[in-house]
């Protein structure tokens, strides 16, 4: 197989190779690669299949905004984890990767026949065909459907790792650690202010990782950073959600990139409270749509830049550009000077500016104006395109192996939308950028809207002469989302763009439209005939990306998911072979059974003895509430049903608690120590209830009452000791209490040691 | 999770250290025996449920312990100010 690996550059370390492989085939790459960039320059173009129409696909990007090349990691058992990205693996010696949604195999996939058979499959297909008979949905539709349409499997095992958790606090939080980021970052390091830098890749720098000409200054900054003790740098840190007042979410991966997981934790949750934070997630570049875009080798021109400049990998030996934007052209001269080469960039608009004509020129790379890709000809990778002018003449052929889009580029405001930020449509550039902040916090950089990526035409769906409903311009490549769909759901009478979203299903895939929100908007706001403002932007929601359980749940799962309260008692009735029961957070002793007894024989003997002799009950968990002050009787007598302030010093009283609306919410025997003093009872899982009830009666209804409450459950052990044999069990055991029925009666209360 | 300022400690603190009690300044009947029927459920049952501004009680439970009143915007589920129980309705 051909290599792909450019003779030099890149970042990674070509002196530490290592092996992996990918549906069981072994493969080569080395340290600083993601799964992807490895596979691909071992000549692997094809990653995974589609989620409706079992498509073959390869890669679209380079980052966390990869819709396609979704892919399964095992590690052994338990640790498997589907529907990763692979320009987010990092390759490791001995990385197990497998690709997903394919039976029997990734290029043999008995499932692609829902592609011929596409047109029963258009926009809200399932709402309009499995609705009759009724019972057959769930018995028939939809285990066929989740079957056949989908994503990777669910792991099957307990996950074996462990996870950690934490709380930051910072005076500044920057989310991105690309040049703006940097910038902020460094700007801030010369004050006092405490500050964390988060990036989701493993090494910082962003998008100047995939330009060379920055690096010596991102060693340098990175340099500076590390020499303040004021900052703290967090990478392989994905800032998942933006809360309220400043309070980020954000999970480290801490051993999913290293070859043996070992023995600390998986991840770690973050939870930062900022005082002001800085966005600067930069932009992501937008497909273009055309029939066959979603060919294995057609994917972003950016992400072919940092895959060479990057990876060092050659996406093709000769890529055509398909741009509407300069930075199409930028990235093309950009490739050419690395190595990669360029069959032709093709621009929709016919004009552009003098300086890159000049440089193709120079470059010697063909250029051709006011032309579009029209089609894609090859299945498993790009055999050729066709191109044809604007107005649909002049259709050529062009021989290439990759074709790399430049639809320009869209600000990632994801976290700036979980914020409750404003947007403002910017016509210049066609996106949405951040208006008015919601909480303390600024965008910068791309993100913002602000960049140097040259100008460019914003284009719903590139001009075509074939009949646009018979071909496959995909939008949402993750949902199998056409531009068809789309016009569809407005000609069935969908108008908001909310609705659209759902009824065709684009950008509600994992990958939340990163890639296809925008496209999806222009292709409607074309059909409608009216402004993309007016139509909106559908509403971004946590996460980011995707995140494990495992994180969030961190070591609230088995035994710490809550606290087991056990009584003083406990490892005595342990000892002695009780059988448990939870009572609420509590374990009590439920019984004793002694050999061969079931749960019947024992409660009955137990039974037997109390009635006979003796028994002893760990009523410990019962809840204690002591009442202390010159108005206790008369607080008490308030809540209560029944009378209190005539109880005597020593006795004790059954009281019924209601509520406002006369139901009865508790129930306890309490005891009278002092004139001043009382002890009450209340039940096991009602203690906590019922104390913020009589603090809240206490502070707010009868605040001129001289009353303390406190929480005295876990102070006291009780036994409840019943039987006729009880005094004389309880004799010898205590002093300076007299136990005859004459000092002692029933219901009274005596202070012993 | 938002901040809420406690008016007893006079501190911001997070959202899991207090509890919600219900909305705020509804006066507990002096006489519930001299009440109609409809006054009575008017009193246990009905309650304001308004887009913006909601008076509410609150309670600093794994704090100071105290009940105050809080004036929280739902649109926003932003506080605009807290006060302590017993001062008059802001």
């Amino acid at each position: 197989m051909t290599s792909y690996r450019l003779p030099q550059g890149g970042r990674i370390n070509r002196a530490a190779p290592l092996t992996f492989t990918f549906d069981g085939k072994s493969y080569q790459g080395f340290e600083g690669d993601t799964l992807a960039s490895a596979l691909l320059a071992n000549g692997v173009q094809l990653f995974g299949r589609s989620f409706k129409y079992h498509r073959p696909r390869g890669l679209v990007g380079a980052g966390s905004e990869e819709p396609n090349a979704l892919i399964s990691v095992t590690r052994g058992p338990g640790r498997f984890t589907p529907n990763l990205r692979a320009t987010s693996i990092e390759a490791y010696h001995g990385l197990k990767a497998t690709s997903q949604n394919r039976w029997p195999s990734l290029r043999f996939d008995f499932g692609a026949i829902n592609d011929r058979l596409g047109m029963f499959f258009p926009a809200g297909f399932y709402n309009k065909t499995f609705m009759w008979p009724r019972s057959f949905w769930e018995k028939l539709y939809e285990p066929a459907i989740r079957q056949m349409a989908g994503l990777g499997n669910p792991p099957t095992e307990d996950d074996p790792d462990h996870y950690s958790a934490t709380y930051a606090h910072c005076d500044l939080l920057i989310i991105g650690a690309g040049p703006a980021g940097i910038d902020a970052a460094l700007e801030a390091a010369g004050t006092k202010k405490r500050v964390i830098l988060i990036d989701e890749q493993p090494e910082a720098g962003g998008g100047a990782l995939a330009d060379p000409c920055l690096w010596a200054w991102l060693e340098r900054s990175l340099q500076a950073l590390a020499d303040a003790p004021n900052v703290t740098l967090l990478t392989r840190t994905t800032a998942f959600g933006y809360f309220h007042d400043n309070f980020i979410g954000a999970v480290e991966r801490l051993t999913d990139h290293q070859s043996e997981p070992g023995h600390g934790p998986r991840e770690k949750l973050w939870r930062i409270r900022a005082g002001d934070v800085i966005l600067a997630q930069g932009a992501i570049e937008r497909p273009l749509v055309f029939d066959g875009n979603d060919t294995p080798g057609v994917m972003l021109a950016s992400a072919a830049k940092t895959f060479a400049v990057r990876y060092g990998v050659a996406v093709g030996q000769s890529a055509a550009v398909m741009t509407s934007h300069d930075s199409g052209w930028r990235d093309a001269f950009l490739l050419k000077q690395s190595g990669v080469g360029i069959a032709a960039i093709i621009d929709v608009r016919s004009e552009v500016a003098r300086p890159l004509h000049d440089q193709a020129a120079a470059l010697g790379i063909p250029v051709r104006l006011g032309q579009s890709v029209i089609g894609v000809t090859g299945r498993h990778a790009v055999q050729s395109i066709e191109i044809a002018a604007n107005d649909g003449t002049g259709r050529t052929t062009l021989p290439c192996d990759a074709v790399l889009m430049a639809g320009g580029w869209t600000p990632t405001v994801h976290l700036w939308s979980h914020s409750k930020g404003s947007l403002d449509w910017r016509e210049d550039i066609g996106a949405f950028v951040p208006a008015r902040p919601a909480e303390k916090v600024r965008c910068v950089g791309a993100c913002a809207g602000n960049w140097d990526f040259g100008s460019g035409l914003t284009i719903d769906a590139l001009p075509t002469p074939k009949d646009p409903r018979r071909i496959k311009a995909f939008v949402d490549f993750q949902n199998d989302v056409t531009a068809k769909d789309i016009r569809l759901a407005i000609q069935e009478g969908f108008r908001s763009i909310e609705h659209i979203k759902r009824y065709t299903t684009n950008g509600m895939a994992t990958d939340q439209g990163k890639t296809s929100n925008l496209n999806g908007l222009q292709i409607a706001s074309t059909a409608l005939a009216r402004p993309v403002p007016e139509i909106g932007l559908t509403t971004f929601r946590p996460p980011y990306t995707p995140q494990s359980f495992g994180a969030l749940a961190g070591h609230a799962k088995g035994a710490l998911f809550q606290p087991t309260r056990k009584t003083n008692i406990d490892s005595w009735a342990e000892d002695n072979g009780a059988v448990f029961e939870l009572v609420a957070q509590w374990r009590r002793a439920r019984y004793f059974p002694q050999p061969g007894e079931d749960m019947h024989a024992a409660v009955n003997r137990e039974c037997r003895a109390v009635r006979q002799s003796v028994g002893i009950f760990d009523a410990s968990t019962l809840g204690k509430i002591e009442v202390v002050g010159p108005d206790a009787a008369e607080f008490i007598n308030r809540m209560y049903t029944n009378p209190w302030k005539s109880l005597e010093p020593g006795r004790c009283r059954y009281g019924l608690l209601l509520k406002e609306d006369g139901f009865i919410t508790d129930d306890g025997v309490s005891a009278r120590l002092a004139e001043d003093r009382f002890h009450l009872t209340t039940t096991t899982g009602g203690a906590a209830r019922v104390l913020n009830m009589m603090e809240d009666y206490l502070q707010t209804e009868w605040p001129d009452l001289n009353v303390w409450l406190t929480s005295t459950t876990e102070q006291y052990a009780v036994i409840a000791l019943q039987g006729p044999m009880a005094r004389k069990l309880l004799e010898p055991l205590v002093e300076r209490i007299d136990l005859s029925p004459e000092a002692f009666p029933h219901m009274a209360v005596r202070e012993g040691v | 999770m938002i901040l809420i300022h406690c008016p007893y400690c006079d501190e911001d603190r997070p959202e899991i250290e207090f509890a919600y009690g219900g909305e705020a300044h509804i006066a507990r009947p002096l006489d519930p025996s001299a009440m109609s029927d409809a006054e009575w459920e008017r009193y246990l049952f009905i309650r304001n449920n308004p887009r913006g501004r909601h008076h509410e009680r609150w309670r600093h439970s794994h704090g100071c312990g105290r009940f105050f009143n809080a004036v929280r915007d739902t649109v926003t589920d932003k506080f605009e100010t807290t006060y302590k129980a017993g001062e008059p309705r802001k």
